[in-house]
C-alpha cells in the first residue's frame, strides 16, 4: 500500500507544518502584533450591504412604526394632555410606547409637518412618507454602531479592531433582521443605552445616567439594563439611590404628566414585557416566579462583583446586560424586537472574546432561530417549544461563555480566521432579510 | 459620627420595643401559655389529653415548649391568677406570656455579642452586631409584634454555635439537642454545622445520635398519646418541605431536601482552617439552608426570627456590612406585603386587637370596624403575591449565596463608617414598612365614617349589559353618608357611562343619581355614592338601580356579588325579581353604633 503510505506521510507533514506555523502565531501573538493586518471589506462588499439595506428601506413593509411614527403627529398638533385619546381617534391602534418616543419622531416628523405633507396622525401613509418614517430608526441603529466603534476604541481594542467590531455589530444578522425587516423603533432607545454605556466606560456618570435616563423615559424595560451596569459600578448605598433616582426623572415626570390618562398604562405594559411571568416553580402557597428570582439574583451578583481594570469592567458588563435581557425576554411572553437592545452588547463581547469565530457563528443560529420562532408564531406552525428551547438555550450560551475568564489577555487581539464568518454570518444574515421580504409581500399578495 | 453602639441606642431601641410589645400581639401565645398550665395541675403524661378535655384546646408542640412555659407561669398559679388551661386570658396575663420568649430573645443579642467577640474581632464591631441583632426589622416583628416563642429554639441554637466557635464538642450538641424539640429548624443548621467540623464518620453518627436523645425522649414519652401522634406528629406545616418538587414520573422530589442534601454534602467536603474564615463559611451554610427552608417552602411570619441571627453574623463576618443590611430593609417591605396578602387579618392590622389598643380601653369601640375598613392589604400597592413572595426568596437568596466567604473577605478589624446611622435607618426604615401601614388602617377604623352594612368578598358575575340591576336595602340609622358598590373593569379601560340612582323602594322617590365615567374606575376596587346625612332613613327599604344602556360584553364593567342573602330585606334584583343573593355593597354612617 505505498501510494497510501506517500498520503499519510503527506498528511503528517502538513500537520507538522501547520503545528509550526500555529507555534510561530503563537509566539507573535505574544509578542503583541498581529500576523497580518485584517483584510478591510470590499468595495463589492460594502455593495453588497448597501443594495440589501436600499431594498429592505425601499419595499420592506413597516406597519407598527407607521403607527407609531404616525401617532407623534399628535404632539406637533399640540394635543399634549389627551395625545393617546387623540392618536386612538384618529385611528391609530398601537400606541404601546411611553411618551419620549413619540417626542423624538415628533421632533422628526417636523419638516413633513410644516411642508403640510402630513398633518395629521394617519395609520396609512405615502410610499415617500414611510420613507421618511423608516430614516430615523436607520440613522439611530447606524448612529449606535458607530458608538460600539467608539467604546471599541475605549476598551482598547485599537482602531482596526474597533472598525471591524462596529461593522460587525451593524451587520449582525438577528440585528440586521429586527431594525430592517420588522422596523420597530427599539433603536431608538438602543442609540441612547449605547451612548450611556460609552459614558459608563469613560467613568463619566452624569452622561451614563442622563442617557440611560433618556433610554428609560423611551422603554421602561431599560431599567432591566441599566440596574445590573450601575450595581456593578457603583457600591455606594447613597450614589446608587441617587442614580436610581436620576434614572427615573424622564419616567416620572411622564407618569405625573399622563397620571389621569389610564389610557397609557393600559397600553404601556410593566416593563414592555407584556408582564407574564408565568414560568414558576409552585412551592404550595405561591409561586417563586423564574424571571423576578432570577434577575434579582443577577443584580445581586453585579453588586458584589469588582473589576480591576477596564476590559474587566467592560467584560461583566457585557456578562450582565446579556443575562438580564435574556432571563428577561427569554422566560416571558416574547416580544422578538427586543432583542435588538442586546445586539451591539453581545458583539463588543464577542470582539472581547479570545474565540470570536465561534460567536459569528452562533449568531446566524440566533437569526435563524429567531426568524424560525416569528414565523411560526405567524403561520401558528408546530414546534414553537422546540424552536424557543433551543434559542433560549442558545442565547445563554452566547451570553454565558462571555465572562470575563473566557475573555481574550489582551483586548486588540485579532484572530484572522473571525473575518472570513464574519462575512458569512452577514451574508446569511442579508439573504435571511431578503427571504423574509420575499415571504412577506408573496403573503400580501 | 459615633461607630459604635451607645446607652441611648439602646433607649431608641427599647423605647419602639415596648411601644410594639404593648400595643401588638398576635393570638396564638394564650393557646401555648393557656396549654402549659396543665403540667401545673400535675397532668404530665396526659397533657395533650387533659387540655382537650379542660379547655378543647388542642396542643401542636413537642413538650418543651409547654414545660418553659409552665415553669414561667409557675407566680400566676401560686398567685391564682390562673389555675387551669384557659384560652381565653386578661390582656396583662399575655403580656406575661410574652415577656418569656422577650427574654429569650434578648439573651440572644447576647450571645450574638458573645459570639462575635470570641472571633477575637473588636469590640465596637460585637456591640454593633448586638445591636444588628436586637433591631433586625424581621426578627423585631416576629418578636415585638407579632409575639411568638421561635426566640427559644434561637437562644439554644445561638448556645450551640457559640460553643461550637469555641470547640465545645459536647456543649455544641448539648444545646442543639435542647433547640430541636422546639422548633425543627436548628436540625438544618446542625448537620451543615457538624458536617464542616467533623470528618470522622463514626464520630459524625455519634453526634446524630446524641442530638436527637431529648427529642426522642419525649417523642417516646407521649408515643401513646393519640392527640399527641395527631396533633403533634402530624402538625401539617412539616409537610411544606415537599410542596416544590420535581416531578420525575414515577415520584416527586423534594427540592427542599434535594437542596439540604448538596448542602451537607458541601460541607463535609469543606476543609477550612483559621477561626474567622471557619466562622464565615459556617454562617454561608447555616443561611444557604435557611434560604432553602425558607425560600423552597412556605413558611409562617414569625418562623423567620431563626433565620435572623444568620443574616447578622454573615452580615458582620462580609466586607460589605452595610449592603446586607439595606437587603434588609427591602427584604422587611416584601416580607410584610407578602404576608399581609397571605395572612389576611391574621398577621397584619389584626394583631391590634390582642395589643393594648384592641379589646381594652378605646378599642373596644374601634375592633368591630378593623378589620373590615381597611387592610393593611389594600395599602401596598403591589397585589400580587406570586411577585411579593418571589421577589422576597430572591433576596433571601441573594443574602445567603453573597455571603459565600471568597466574597467576604477584608478587613474585619476596620470600623464601619457611620454604621450606627446605617443600623438606625434599617430600624426605622424596616418597622415603618410594618407600623405606618397598621397604624392608618387603626386610624380609619377608629374615625368617622364607620360601617353600618358590609356585604363584601363577593365575584364579579354581574357584567353591566343592557337591563337594569338593582340591589336592595333598608338602612339601619339615620346617619348614613356614604354607600358603595364593588366593581371590576375586566382590567381594561372602559369607556361607557354607568348611571347609579337611590331611591326608595316604597315610595320610588328618588334620594340621588350619579353618572360615573367609568375610564376613571380602578380594577377591583369600591365606587363611592355619596348621601348627605339625613337623606336615608332608618328603618326604611331603598334600592340602587344601576344600568349601563351602552355597554357591550367588550366595554362595559362588571359588579360582584355575593353567594348568600344577609336578611330578608336585603336582595339583589334581576328584571324585577329578587333573588336570594347580595350586590357587594357597603353603607357608612357619620356616628358610631
Amino acid at each position: 500500500m505505498p501510494r497510501l503510505w506517500e498520503k499519510d506521510e503527506r498528511e503528517r507533514m502538513n500537520r507538522n507544518l501547520k503545528k509550526e506555523f500555529h507555534l510561530l502565531k503563537v509566539l507573535k501573538e505574544d509578542a503583541g502584533e498581529l500576523i497580518r493586518p485584517v483584510k478591510p471589506f470590499t468595495v463589492a462588499e460594502y455593495l453588497v450591504v448597501l443594495a440589501v439595506l436600499l431594498s429592505m428601506l425601499l419595499f420592506c413593509d413597516a406597519e407598527s412604526l407607521v403607527q407609531t411614527a404616525g401617532a407623534s403627529f399628535g404632539y406637533l398638533n399640540r394635543r399634549f394632555l389627551d395625545f393617546y385619546e387623540y392618536g386612538r381617534e384618529c385611528g391609530i391602534r398601537e400606541l404601546s410606547y411611553m411618551p419620549l418616543i413619540y417626542v423624538i419622531y415628533a421632533i422628526w416628523n417636523l419638516p413633513l409637518k410644516l411642508t403640510f405633507l402630513v398633518r395629521y396622525p394617519m395609520p396609512e401613509v405615502p410610499f415617500y412618507v414611510l420613507l421618511w418614517y423608516k430614516l430615523l430608526p436607520t440613522l439611530f441603529y447606524l448612529s449606535s454602531a458607530y458608538l460600539v466603534y467608539k467604546i471599541a476604541c475605549e476598551i482598547g481594542m485599537g482602531k482596526k479592531k474597533a472598525k471591524l467590531c462596529a461593522a460587525a455589530a451593524f451587520t449582525m444578522p438577528v440585528g440586521f433582521f429586527l431594525q430592517f425587516s420588522y422596523w420597530s423603533v427599539m433603536a431608538i432607545p438602543l442609540f441612547f443605552v449605547m451612548l450611556g454605556l460609552f459614558f459608563y466606560l469613560r467613568n463619566n456618570r452624569w452622561g451614563f445616567v442622563g442617557c440611560f435616563a433618556i433610554a428609560i423615559g423611551c422603554l421602561q424595560y431599560i431599567w432591566v439594563l441599566f440596574l445590573p451596569l450601575l450595581l456593578l459600578k457603583e457600591k455606594r448605598l447613597r450614589r446608587l439611590c441617587e442614580d436610581i433616582v436620576l434614572a427615573a426623572i424622564p419616567f416620572l415626570l411622564e407618569c405625573l404628566i399622563y397620571q389621569n390618562h389610564p389610557i397609557v398604562f393600559q397600553n404601556v405594559k410593566l416593563l414592555d414585557i407584556n408582564a407574564n411571568f408565568e414560568a414558576g416553580l409552585n412551592i404550595g402557597i405561591f409561586v417563586i416566579q423564574y424571571v423576578i428570582f432570577f434577575w434579582i439574583l443577577i443584580l445581586g451578583w453585579s453588586y458584589f462583583t469588582h473589576t480591576r481594570s477596564k476590559k474587566e469592567l467592560a467584560g461583566y458588563a457585557v456578562l450582565f446586560v446579556g443575562f438580564s435581557g435574556t432571563v428577561t425576554l427569554c422566560l416571558t411572553n416574547w416580544k422578538p424586537e427586543f432583542f435588538l437592545l442586546l445586539v451591539p452588547i453581545s458583539v463588543l463581547g464577542a470582539f472581547l472574546h479570545k474565540d470570536i469565530r465561534i460567536f459569528m457563528i452562533l449568531d446566524i443560529g440566533w437569526a435563524g432561530l429567531l426568524a424560525a420562532y416569528i414565523a411560526i408564531k405567524r403561520l401558528e406552525l408546530g414546534g414553537i417549544d422546540m424552536v424557543a428551547s433551543l434559542y433560549t438555550i442558545l442565547l445563554l450560551v452566547i451570553v454565558g461563555f462571555k465572562h470575563p475568564a473566557f475573555l481574550a489577555e489582551k483586548a486588540e487581539e485579532l484572530p484572522l480566521i473571525c473575518t472570513g464568518w464574519l462575512r458569512a454570518r452577514f451574508l446569511a444574515g442579508a439573504a435571511l432579510c431578503v427571504v423574509w421580504m420575499l415571504a412577506v409581500m408573496l403573503f400580501a399578495m | 459620627m459615633k461607630k459604635i453602639a451607645e446607652k441611648k441606642d439602646f433607649i431608641l431601641f427599647a423605647v419602639c420595643a415596648v411601644i410594639c410589645y404593648l400595643v401588638f400581639q398576635q393570638g396564638d401565645i394564650r393557646h401555648t401559655g393557656g396549654c402549659s398550665f396543665a403540667y401545673l395541675q400535675g397532668h404530665i403524661l396526659d397533657f395533650y389529653e387533659w387540655n382537650v378535655e379542660k379547655a378543647d384546646m388542642y396542643a401542636s408542640y413537642m413538650p418543651s415548649t409547654y414545660i418553659l412555659f409552665a415553669i414561667w407561669n409557675i407566680p400566676v398559679k401560686l398567685f391564682g391568677i390562673l389555675n387551669e388551661p384557659k384560652l381565653e386570658v386578661s390582656y396583662w396575663l399575655m403580656m406575661y406570656y410574652k415577656l418569656l420568649p422577650t427574654l429569650f430573645y434578648l439573651g440572644s443579642s447576647v450571645l450574638i455579642y458573645k459570639i462575635i467577640k470570641e472571633l477575637s474581632i473588636e469590640e465596637g464591631r460585637a456591640k454593633l452586631a448586638m445591636y444588628a441583632f436586637l433591631a433586625a426589622p424581621i426578627g423585631f416583628y416576629s418578636q415585638f409584634l407579632f409575639g411568638q416563642y421561635d426566640s427559644f429554639t434561637v437562644f439554644f441554637t445561638l448556645l450551640g454555635v457559640y460553643y461550637y466557635l469555641r470547640e465545645d464538642r459536647f456543649r455544641f450538641v448539648l444545646f442543639f439537642a435542647l433547640a430541636i424539640p422546639f422548633k425543627y429548624f436548628p436540625l438544618l443548621v446542625f448537620v451543615p454545622l457538624l458536617l464542616l467540623k467533623e470528618k470522622n464518620i463514626w464520630k459524625i453518627i455519634r453526634d446524630m445520635v446524641l442530638v436527637a436523645i431529648p427529642y426522642a425522649v419525649e417523642l417516646i414519652f407521649y408515643f401513646p398519646s393519640e392527640i399527641f401522634r395527631d396533633y403533634v406528629l402530624g402538625f401539617t406545616p412539616t409537610e411544606y418541605v415537599y410542596s416544590a418538587s420535581l416531578p420525575t414520573g414515577s415520584t416527586n422530589l423534594s427540592l427542599v431536601i434535594c437542596a439540604f442534601c448538596l448542602i451537607c454534602a458541601w460541607a463535609y467536603f469543606k476543609n477550612v482552617t483559621g477561626k474567622v474564615l471557619f466562622a464565615q463559611w459556617m454562617c454561608f451554610f447555616a443561611t444557604l439552608s435557611c434560604t432553602v427552608i425558607f425560600g423552597l417552602a412556605q413558611w409562617h411570619p414569625q418562623w423567620l426570627l431563626f433565620a435572623v441571627p444568620f443574616w447578622v453574623l454573615g452580615a458582620m463576618l462580609h466586607k460589605d456590612t452595610k449592603v446586607f443590611w439595606a437587603l434588609d430593609v427591602l427584604m422587611m417591605l416584601f416580607f410584610c406585603i407578602y404576608l399581609c396578602g397571605i395572612y389576611i387579618n391574621n398577621a397584619d392590622q389584626a394583631m391590634f386587637e390582642w395589643g393594648i389598643l384592641g379589646k381594652n380601653m378605646y378599642g373596644k369601640e374601634v375592633m368591630p370596624y378593623l378589620n373590615r375598613e381597611l387592610r393593611m392589604w389594600d395599602l401596598y400597592p403591589l397585589k400580587n403575591n406570586n411577585i411579593s413572595g418571589t421577589i422576597f426568596a430572591a433576596l433571601m437568596t441573594v443574602a445567603a449565596v453573597f455571603q459565600y466567604p471568597p466574597f467576604a473577605q477584608g478587613n474585619l478589624m476596620q470600623v464601619i463608617p457611620k454604621g450606627m446611622r446605617a443600623l438606625h435607618i434599617r430600624f426605622l426604615a424596616g418597622i415603618a414598612v410594618f407600623i405606618v401601614p397598621a397604624v392608618i388602617c387603626y386610624l380609619v377604623a377608629a374615625l368617622p365614617p364607620y360601617l353600618s352594612l358590609d356585604i363584601s368578598n363577593g365575584r364579579p358575575e354581574v357584567p353591566m349589559i343592557g337591563d337594569t340591576v338593582t340591589q336592595v336595602f333598608t338602612a339601619a340609622e339615620d346617619d348614613i353618608v356614604r354607600v358603595e358598590f364593588y366593581q371590576g373593569t375586566y382590567a381594561r379601560i372602559n369607556t361607557v357611562p354607568l348611571y347609579v340612582t337611590i331611591s326608595e323602594m316604597e315610595t320610588g322617590k328618588e334620594i340621588t343619581s350619579v353618572v360615573y365615567d367609568t375610564s376613571k374606575f380602578k380594577n377591583n376596587a369600591w365606587v363611592s355614592v355619596p348621601i348627605k346625612e339625613g337623606q336615608l332613613k332608618a328603618g326604611t327599604q331603598y334600592r340602587i338601580d344601576f344600568v349601563c344602556p351602552q355597554g357591550t360584553i367588550l366595554n362595559t364593567v362588571c359588579l360582584f356579588r355575593t353567594e348568600a342573602q344577609v336578611d330578608e330585606t336585603t336582595y339583589y334584583m334581576e328584571s324585577g325579581i329578587a333573588q336570594n343573593y347580595n350586590l357587594c355593597i357597603r353603607l357608612y354612617r357619620k356616628n358610631r353604633g
